[in-house]
Formats: C-alpha cells, sequence, structure tokens
C-alpha cells in the first residue's frame, strides 16, 4: 500500500467563515486557538489534529466532512447547483 | 510539609494563564516584526555573541567584554520581544504553536550540539598541534559563553529566522 508522505488536508473554512461574517479571531477564540493559526488552516498549510476539527465543526454546526476533506474539495456554489439538479 | 494548597497553585495557575493570554493579545512591535528586520537581528546577536567569546578568548579588556555581553543582551532581549513563544510553556500556546515551537527546539539541538563538538574538537586540536598552547580560565570561560549564549540564543533565533507571521 502506497502512503502520501504528507497528506494534504483540504478544507472550506474561509468560506464558510465568510458566509457567516465571522472574523478570523472570533473563530479563534471560540475554539482556542491563535487567530494566526486559522489563517494557516485556511491556506491549506497546517492540517489541524481531530479534536480541533471537530470543535471547529461543532462550532460552525456542520458535519467535518462539510468542512474538511482529504480530497481537493468542490466549489461550494458547484455543489449546490448540483444539488438542486438532482432535486428537479 | 511544605506542600501549597491545592487552591493556591490554581490561583497561581490563573494569574501565569492570565498573563499569558495578555500577552498573546498585545501589540508587539511591528518593525520587529518584520522578517528582514528578525533575521537581521538574529545576524547581529550571533556576531554579537561571536565577538564577545572572540574578547573573553583574546583576554581582552574588562570595558570591552561588558560592552559585547551589553549589547548581546539588548539584542537578546529585543529578539525575545518578537518571539516570546520559544519560552512558553504548552498552556500558552495552541497545538500550531506547539508544533512550531518544538521543531525550533529539534533544530536548536542539532545546531548546539554540532558547534559544541566542532568547537571542542578543534580546541583539542589545536591544543595536541600547537606547542605552547595551555588552555587558561579566560579560555574555558570563553567556551562557556559561547556555549551558554548558543544553548539560550538559539530557538528564539530559530523562530524569528524561520517564521513567517510571529
Amino acid at each position: 500500500m502506497k502512503h502520501a508522505s504528507k497528506s494534504a488536508v483540504y478544507t472550506r473554512l474561509s468560506v464558510l467563515r465568510a458566509e457567516r461574517g465571522l472574523s478570523r479571531a472570533q473563530v479563534a477564540d471560540a475554539v482556542g486557538v491563535h487567530y494566526q493559526t486559522i489563517g494557516y488552516l485556511e491556506r491549506g498549510e497546517y492540517n489541524p489534529s481531530l479534536a480541533l476539527a471537530l470543535r471547529i465543526a461543532q462550532f460552525l454546526d456542520l458535519p467535518i466532512e462539510a468542512i474538511f476533506s482529504l480530497e481537493p474539495m468542490a466549489p461550494l456554489s458547484a455543489t449546490v447547483y448540483e444539488r438542486r439538479d438532482v432535486r428537479t | 510539609m511544605n506542600a501549597r494548597s491545592p487552591s493556591l497553585i490554581c490561583h497561581m495557575r490563573e494569574r501565569r494563564d492570565a498573563r499569558y493570554s495578555s500577552k498573546r493579545h498585545a501589540q508587539r512591535n511591528e518593525v520587529l516584526r518584520r522578517r528582514p528586520v528578525r533575521r537581521a537581528l538574529v545576524v547581529g546577536s550571533f556576531l554579537l555573541l561571536l565577538a564577545a567569546v572572540v574578547l573573553v578568548w583574546g583576554n581582552a579588556s574588562s570595558g570591552a567584554i561588558y560592552l559585547a555581553v551589553g549589547l548581546l543582551f539588548v539584542a537578546g532581549v529585543a529578539l525575545l520581544n518578537v518571539t516570546m513563544r520559544a519560552q512558553w510553556p504548552d498552556r500558552a500556546l495552541d497545538e500550531r504553536l506547539v508544533a512550531v515551537r518544538d521543531a525550533a527546539y529539534r533544530s536548536s539541538y542539532r545546531v548546539v550540539a554540532a558547534v559544541t563538538a566542532l568547537g571542542l574538537l578543534s580546541v583539542s586540536v589545536v591544543w595536541q598541534t600547537r606547542s605552547g598552547f595551555t588552555l587558561e580560565p579566560h579560555h574555558l570561560r570563553a567556551l562557556l559563553l559561547a556555549f551558554v549564549g548558543l544553548t539560550f540564543m538559539m530557538p528564539t533565533a530559530v523562530l524569528a529566522w524561520r517564521e513567517r507571521e510571529i
């Protein structure tokens, strides 16, 4: 089995944060990290621990897989329109 | 029995956490926070340490040594002001900052170990090959200054050099 030496974690955190009008400092305070850490997470320069990912998911009231993924995430708008197409 | 009561320990911890929290949100000097300035400060600090070690090794006048050590102290305080986190405990940092600090300590350990081994090797080679060279107390003081200076400065210097944001 082939393992990637450094697996990237993709995130939608910046989109979700912007959507809710939250600053990095607000998210950081809510989940108990430094505000720069939120920036590092959003840029994909730091992979969160499971505990931090769960705290962020809890704070945003979303399932963890809606925020973080091991695969590149489709844009949120594309995901939404695809779902609308399915319903119609 | 000299044990402190749990409430006193809790009170002291709370006070310490509050102190770290206020430091964490304190605005540090914007000029010093810029990476080129931080790197210049690191280079300057090490040059001052080298100057102080050379002065002590050469048994220079105490005034020159005090000046070099004084300037080194000022540079060290300025460096600590921008990278205070190198000295903080885990409780005061988040998981990323703990990882960053630990990586800085790992790199520092390697550098200090290599420089110390190289320095001691050089001294022993000089001792054996140069006739008439004797290891005087001021030589030992210089080696001690180099070792202590490197050990204390290196983690902070690594953080100041590497980190994009501080």
